[in-house]
């Protein structure tokens, strides 16, 4: 109970306000689920095919289900709960590109620091170009007229 | 008891039935592993007319002879390929325009490298787009163009649209979020800035991987993008046609590209967070695009079961621009089904065609 606490408090989002978001929606999925169940049960003995209510059935508790996450996915507390934890997994990777760019950088090989500063170059060169030539092409045409 | 026994022989008869059509299925699915069809897409005959850094401009050969003077030049999102417009022959979009008589154009962005992190918004409207429709208007010996931006191709050129007014003759807008003050749709919420930052994501990884993107995209319908999606495959993989579709979708949805590092910064943070455009404070290399320059003819396309641009995020433009001529077609499907759907190909784009066409009538009276 305290890690799932704790995890809770690490995602900065209340625990007790997330089941508030998520518990009806769950309820209403599986009351209607039942409600399923019991209408299905009661055709098996009428139907000429009385398999072919259980495949409707298990469609159905599919695209309910389906209907459910994507409802459960809407409320702010998931926003928040997968904002963390892309916030998360980006801190860790930007952790191990700095592990990748300090060894790099002890073997006096070129990082990616290294080489990002080389293309922000070349972009702002040819972009500058770019302008230039559209800029002496304007001109010419106005001449041209 | 007589009634118990004709309950089995029901039940016995169903599954003999299904154990059938599961053999049938199972053969049907070896064969397919042994000898898969080959997905082939984009097949329409085009010539590269420009080529600038990644960014190819193509030019389509098919239709008509005799075609409509103004050409239409078609401005696919960044994220995944361009050939979901042009997927197979009897579902392309770029053929069922041709036919109408337009001469079509389509952008293919090309795949950003790492090197690619620093191009923004600007440079693909002022750099790519604009060079893109300069072509265009020399080859042509037009003016000014029609443009049909689909999803963030969409909100490309409604941007490029409002910088360069003179230029753009018709402007159509399918399945593309223009207004993202909308308080609708998985991704706005996501989105929000209380919850998320996207210059992390390109701190982390220069561009915005495209596993990254597809993880989102899938969780917008969970189970409709994995389970129930093979499911109906299985049930259908006897059906040489729908086979053949799903492979090509597949192929298209597993042929992602990351998306350059500052135009995602701008578009989530400019477009996403602070709705600038919509909000007429948008402004680019300088140059405000002004939504009150927007008084071409505009097309709003729609999915009405669209999960990953609401509707609402596309007419939300209608509401704002000056243009006197509004029009709005929509179609029951989904975001992906506007353009490889059956039925919007058999009903919808002839009228998307005709609406380019007469709004280009006076162009051939004039020529």
């Amino acid at each position: 109970m305290d890690i799932w606490k704790k995890w809770n408090r690490k995602a900065g989002t209340d625990v007790n306000e997330a089941a508030k978001d998520v518990a009806p929606i769950v309820a209403q999925y599986w009351a209607k689920m039942f409600a399923a169940l019991w209408e299905s049960a009661g055709q098996v003995r009428t139907q000429e095919d009385p398999l072919v209510g259980q495949d409707e059935l298990r469609r159905y508790m599919l695209v309910s289900y389906n209907e459910m996450m994507k409802k459960v996915l809407a409320t702010k507390s998931f926003a928040a709960r997968s904002g963390n934890s892309v916030k998360g997994m980006l801190d860790g990777v930007k952790a191990w590109n700095e592990v990748m760019e300090e060894t790099l950088r002890a073997l006096h090989l070129p990082t990616r620091g290294d080489i990002d500063e080389l293309h922000e170059a070349l972009y702002n060169l040819s972009r500058r170009v770019d302008y230039m030539t559209k800029s002496l092409e304007k001109n010419g045409n106005r001449r041209a007229k | 008891m007589a009634e118990q026994s004709e309950a089995w022989s029901k039940v016995s008869k169903s599954v003999e039935k299904r154990l059938g059509k599961s053999a049938r299925q199972a053969i049907a699915g070896m064969r397919l592993a042994a000898d898969a069809p080959a997905a082939d897409v984009g097949s329409s005959a085009c010539e590269v007319v420009l080529k600038k850094d990644r960014m190819r401009l193509l030019h389509y050969l098919d239709g008509p002879e005799e075609k409509n003077p103004v050409p239409l030049l078609l401005v696919y999102a960044l994220i995944n390929r361009p050939y979901i417009l042009d997927l197979q022959p009897d579902r392309s979009v770029v053929q069922s325009l041709l036919k109408q008589g337009l001469d079509v154009y389509m952008i293919d962005w090309g795949k950003p490298k790492q090197g690619d992190r620093f191009l923004g918004l600007e440079d693909y409207i002022e750099r790519y787009m604009d060079d893109c429709v300069s072509k265009i208007v020399e080859i042509s010996g037009q003016e000014s163009i029609s443009l049909l931006g689909y999803c963030i191709g969409g909100y490309l050129t409604s941007v490029y649209a409002s910088l360069h007014p003179k230029r753009v003759r018709n402007l159509a807008v399918m399945a593309s979020p223009l207004d993202f003050g909308i308080d609708e749709g998985l991704l706005h919420l996501w989105t929000r800035a209380e919850y998320f930052d996207p210059e992390q994501v390109v701190e982390a990884f220069g561009n915005a991987p495209s596993e990254f993107l597809n993880g989102g995209f899938v969780m917008l319908d969970p189970l409709g993008n994995t389970l129930l999606k093979y499911l109906n495959f299985y049930e259908n993989i006897e059906d040489k046609k729908s086979v053949e579709m799903f492979l090509r979708m597949e192929k298209w949805l597993s042929d992602g590209i990351p998306v350059a590092g500052a135009f995602y910064i701008d578009l989530i943070r400019d477009g996403y967070q602070r709705n600038l455009f919509v909000k007429n404070k948008l402004r680019v290399n300088g140059g405000k695009a002004d939504i009150r320059r927007l008084t071409m003819p505009i097309l709003a396309i729609v999915a009405e079961k669209d999960h990953i641009v609401p509707p609402s995020s596309t007419l939300g433009l209608l509401d704002v621009v000056p243009s006197k001529d509004k029009t709005t077609m929509s179609y029951p499907t989904g975001h992906i089904g506007l353009s490889v759907g059956g039925g919007p190909h058999r009903e919808m784009w002839p009228k998307v065609a005709g609406w380019f066409t007469n709004r280009s009538m006076s162009a051939r009276e004039g020529r």
